[in-house]
């Protein structure tokens, strides 16, 4: 036994562990900052700096300084900049590996700040897809050049008409098949013949008369079987010129539908022109949305645990490290990490908020209280008041139920951009502010409402020449507003949305542009009718003698009809009228 | 690489006991499967001391099988999160994830159950194995890799020389 144990080396391994603790002490703050900045930079997807921690063991509690989070979609400025946090830890439960603070002060909390360097982005924005860019872009307001619209744009009325005219001809070649099947003049020739001999035969006395009558009948029965036939053919024909009639009608609209999609395309429509705050500040709208629904995805495991239930077990993604974490019923349940309250003071440029958090947790199932948030300006200097309230509440993860509203009164505006369309750029660069954002969100849906009443309001709209005219008499009018109200509504789904953009600005801007679009429009219209119709008036024209021909079919079968109908009476008559005939 | 090479021949190429390098090859298997901060790892550190084991062969070897360990991360979390999912042990695990000794190892992470269950599972075949090995390795390599110019520039080192003194001294695992 002796010669396996090697007492030195309980020395050994005491040194050991004091120089590793002795070394752990003294770089702690440094890898405390190191473990902040890396678990931050994996959270947010951008560079996240921390200037100093610091870190006390009795009681167990950090301090950090200095914290920068990089904005990922402007990686020059911070998205938040926060002077200081501190906290204290729970050490018994640290042992059990849960990171448990009840309170936790954060002051100094910024929004927008610029950076002394660019931030690294780990994780880039999601690009707007290409149907939401287009909000942003507004529609061409100089005359376009209709031989390369032409040329560009594909006319779809040539080919309707070319298709419309092919279904005609081969309507017309299939009733003129028909209609030989149908009784023919020799028919029909035929058919006198036996009235003439139905009445000779009249005059031949008893024995005549016996025969007539059998004759008589066959007779009626032929004449009636095929006055059946020609009925059915033309109820069927009816049909079927009626088809043609309604296609022939569509080929003629055709024309005129390719004229107005293109117009529509490369001038205001009359929809767009009703609303131009869509088409102006749309695009801005939809961009400081798109950053809300970015952060809230990026902060989402902060309130959510990715993972997945087995039974009693349930399997969770940790924030940082490998592997899953597998975790099992416990005999108190506590969360694995557990914020019970922030006491934050945020100062953005409007002056100083403060507010509570409660209750940051992945683990909202386990503490079975949502994510609660409610911030107030109080003794802002460039509002009257402001109101943040919402709730996170993902303690169901499958059947999440979100809400915030947020009310700001007299807020007093500088330089805010509307609209960053080249051609018209709109920006208010002073006014007085009252905003209302009341959104919801759960499974299935998103719905939102923000309204903004700007009073004193001062539009600054500058911008190249390239709107011409109409950007000309938007901006005059424009600069005359005072008073304002900007609606954004938000409906969709979590993962596609729509924002729709109104405004009372309508109104000016279609009054001042309304009928220069108009004019706009009425040429383009002109011109682009003119050339459709060199392309499509012969292919028209043969079109409609192809529906000439189909409605001759139906002229023959009524007089074959006629025909017949005379015929029978004529055998009626011809019998004595003892046959009783249709 | 070279240098772990040359570490490898010393230890290797010295007196030092066959079974204690081994023995010290097997405990670094385990200790560079499970986290570097982990608190089996400071006990797996106190019996490396404590025992007569090969304290080089030990570090050499847990900072190999450290990166062998960032290989077998997919097939560790494999045999950890099917352990712990497994319905005829949840008892036990839910019993030791409410005791706070066990919560502390970080059982219930898989790589971590994984990595511990596939060291402690090879940790004899590798003792047995590698002293196989390093028994045939003196008995029929050692003298050829000698006469190597490698060999040589090595015991005429410095550093060998110190090292031959503190194995002496039992640390590099010789009695």
């Amino acid at each position: 036994m002796k010669r396996w144990i090697r007492w030195p080396g309980l020395i050994g391994f005491t040194l050991f562990v004091v120089v590793t603790v002795a070394l752990w002490f003294l770089f702690m703050d440094a890898l405390v900052r190191r473990a902040v900045e890396k678990a931050g930079t994996a959270l947010v997807g951008a560079e996240v700096d921390l200037a100093h921690a610091h870190v006390t063991l009795v009681p167990l509690g950090v301090t950090l300084s200095g914290l920068q989070v990089t904005d990922p979609s402007a990686p020059s400025t911070n998205s938040i900049e926060v002077s200081r946090i501190a906290f204290r830890l729970d050490s018994l439960n640290l042992f059990r590996r849960k990171v448990i603070i009840d309170e936790m002060a954060a002051e100094g909390m910024r929004f927008g700040t610029a950076r002394k360097r660019p931030g690294k982005v780990v994780v880039p924005p999601p690009k707007p897809p290409e149907e939401k860019k287009k909000g942003s872009a507004l529609p061409s307001f100089t005359m376009p050049d209709v031989k390369k619209v032409l040329q560009e744009e594909k006319l779809e009325s040539p080919a309707f008409i070319e298709q419309a005219q092919a279904d005609l001809k081969k309507k017309s070649d299939a009733w003129q098949k028909q209609m030989a099947s149908l009784p023919d003049k020799a028919a029909l020739d035929a058919y006198q013949e036996r009235i003439k001999k139905l009445k000779e035969a009249q005059k031949g006395g008893l024995r005549g008369l016996t025969s007539a009558g059998a004759d008589a009948l066959a007779l009626t029965k032929d004449l009636n079987r095929d006055l059946d036939t020609v009925k059915k053919a033309k109820a069927a024909f009816n049909t079927d010129l009626a088809a043609a009639k309604a296609l022939v009608e569509k080929a003629e609209r055709s024309p005129v539908e390719d004229v107005r999609r293109i117009a529509d395309k490369y001038s205001i429509s009359s929809e767009g022109l009703a609303n131009l705050s869509q088409t102006l500040f749309g695009g801005s709208v939809h961009g400081w949305i798109d950053k809300g629904v970015l952060w809230y995805g990026r902060l989402k495991p902060l309130f959510e645990r990715s993972g997945e239930k087995k039974g009693n077990v349930q399997t969770a993604k940790p924030l940082r490290g490998k592997g899953v974490d597998v975790r099992f019923r416990e005999e108190r349940p506590l969360p694995d990490f557990l914020i019970g309250t922030v006491k934050a003071s945020l100062q953005p440029e409007a002056g100083t908020f403060t507010g509570i958090i409660r209750n940051i947790t992945p683990d909202q199932d386990v503490l079975g209280k949502p994510l609660t948030f409610a911030f107030t300006g109080s003794g802002l200097k460039e509002a009257q008041a402001a109101d943040i309230n919402g709730t996170l509440d993902h303690r169901k993860a499958y059947l999440p139920d979100d809400a915030i509203e947020v009310a700001v009164r007299g807020y007093r505006v500088n330089n805010l951009a509307l609209s960053s369309a080249a051609s018209l750029p709109v920006s208010l660069q002073e006014g007085t502010m009252d905003l209302e954002i009341k959104g919801k969100r759960d499974a299935k849906a998103i719905s939102a409402r923000c309204v903004a009443r700007v009073k004193g309001a001062k539009l600054n709209t500058e911008g190249d020449e390239s709107g011409g005219a109409f950007a000309k008499a938007i901006r005059s009018s424009l600069e005359k507003v005072s008073a304002f109200t900007l609606m954004a509504d938000i409906t969709g789904t979590p993962e596609n949305y729509r924002v729709s953009v109104s405004s009372d600005l309508d109104k000016v801007m279609k009054d001042a542009a309304g009928s220069l679009v108009r004019e706009q429009r009425d040429r383009i219209e002109k011109e682009l009718r003119k050339a459709v119709q060199e392309k499509t008036e012969a292919k028209l024209a043969g079109m409609k003698e192809g529906l000439g021909g189909l409605g001759s079919q139906g002229g023959k079968l009524d007089g074959l009809q006629d025909r017949l109908n005379s015929l029978i009476k004529e055998s009626g008559s011809s019998a004595g009228g003892r046959i009783k005939l249709r | 690489m070279i240098k772990m090479i040359a570490n490898l021949l010393k230890i290797l190429n010295s007196d030092a006991d066959p079974s204690q390098i081994s023995l010290a090859l097997g405990f670094a298997l385990v200790s560079g499967l499970l986290p570097f901060f982990s608190p089996l790892n400071l006990l797996l550190l106190f019996i490396v001391f404590i025992l007569r084991v090969n304290l080089s062969a030990y570090f050499l070897g847990t900072a190999f099988f450290t990166g062998i360990a960032t290989l077998l991360d997919p097939l560790l979390h494999r045999i950890g999160l099917a352990l712990l999912t497994a319905a005829p042990l949840e008892g036990l695990w839910t019993a030791l994830y409410n005791s706070t000794i066990w919560r502390i190892q970080r059982f219930n992470n898989s790589v971590v159950l994984g990595g511990l269950v596939f060291g402690v599972l090879c940790f004899v075949p590798l003792v047995f194995l590698s002293n196989a090995l390093i028994r045939r390795y003196r008995e029929h390599v050692l003298a050829w890799v000698r006469k190597t110019r490698l060999m040589q520039a090595i015991t005429a080192s410095k550093f060998y020389d110190i090292y031959s003194k503190v194995s002496g001294w039992g640390w590099g695992g010789q009695a």
